[in-house]
């Protein structure tokens, strides 16, 4: 099963994820700092905005994160930024969560540290208390 | 009709922009009104990613960089595509002959308005730009401002609006028209 969790900086992402999908803190992969080989043991990468800032060739990097939980800054809506390497990386990310999304059995947005679900649905009430 | 889609960079917009006109428009009747301007690098990787994308699609299209009211289609249109609101407001207000600070955003509306009667289906393209946070000067502040005055005049007139995350439309009005 692949979950997206996109949103903005700072509000709520990792606990909800962990919360929602019963995960610890060393099941995510850090997206700063992670290898090609510790993205792909690990069962959730945290910062995906982050990896794709030091990466630009994204190619199978959809294929790779396939039956992960995956979270990522919404970083899209600002003004068109002026230096290359900024707008670079913003549509490249774009690009890429448009085709993981495309893949994702589950996509939620979080506000304010609560699920809005863009497609599927969030696992059963068990964890969804709080 | 008249259908607004507004989205992040790189959020899909444009495909579903086109997917919607499609569904409303013959082949031999879609027009796609595009505002970017061709200058440097950057733009001409986004204009040649957008042809690519309506390549086949049967789209007649026309450049309009300002002056969206004094623009006539060459005929009547069952479906056009105005695509961006971002690039005709910086046009409007950066180039020497756009309308000004004082004049873009009515004049913007008002070519909405103008192309709206000249067609089945308008579908316009516009961009959020308002969440980085980020401080800017004087005249990119107004800037913001402006379009997002000009979203949410142009969201009242639509039918239906609609905003898309990672590809996913998220409906804001009028979301059965969308479906």
């Amino acid at each position: 099963m692949t979950v997206l969790i996109i949103g903005g900086a700072a509000q709520g992402k990792k606990a909800l994820a962990m919360r929602l999908y019963g995960l610890a803190p060393d099941d995510f992969a850090d997206g700063r700092t992670c290898t090609r080989e510790g993205l792909a043991s690990a069962r959730a990468i945290d910062g995906l905005h982050h990896l794709t800032r030091r990466e630009k060739d994204l190619s199978g990097l959809v294929g790779r994160l396939r039956g992960k939980l995956v979270l990522c800054d919404e970083i899209g809506c600002g003004v068109v930024p002026a230096d290359r390497e900024q707008d670079d990386w913003r549509e490249r990310t774009g690009r890429l969560l448009c085709d993981l999304a495309a893949q994702a059995d589950t996509v939620i947005r979080v506000c304010a540290g609560l699920p809005q679900v863009l497609k599927g649905a969030l696992p059963d009430a068990a964890g969804r208390e709080g | 009709m008249m259908c607004v889609l507004t989205g992040g960079a790189a959020s899909g917009k444009s495909a579903h922009a086109e997917r919607i006109l499609c569904a409303h428009a013959a082949p031999h009747s879609r027009l796609y009104v595009a505002t970017m301007q061709p200058f440097g690098p950057a733009a001409q990787r986004r204009i040649a990613r957008h042809q690519a994308l309506r390549a086949g699609k049967g789209f007649q299209s026309a450049e309009r960089y300002t002056d969206l009211a004094g623009f006539a289609p060459d005929k009547w249109y069952e479906g056009v595509l105005l695509e961006c609101m971002a690039n005709l407001l910086a046009n409007e207000l950066f180039s020497p002959d756009g309308a000004g600070p004082g004049r873009a955003a009515a004049a913007i509306l008002d070519g909405v308005d103008r192309l709206r009667a000249r067609c089945g289906t308008l579908v316009v393209v516009t961009n959020e730009i308002f969440s980085d946070g980020q401080a800017y000067p004087p005249e990119t502040e107004q800037y913001i401002a402006l379009l997002g005055q000009i979203n949410r005049a142009l969201v009242r007139r639509a039918d239906a609006a609609a905003e898309s995350v990672c590809g996913i439309l998220l409906p804001l009005k009028g979301g059965d028209w969308l479906a």
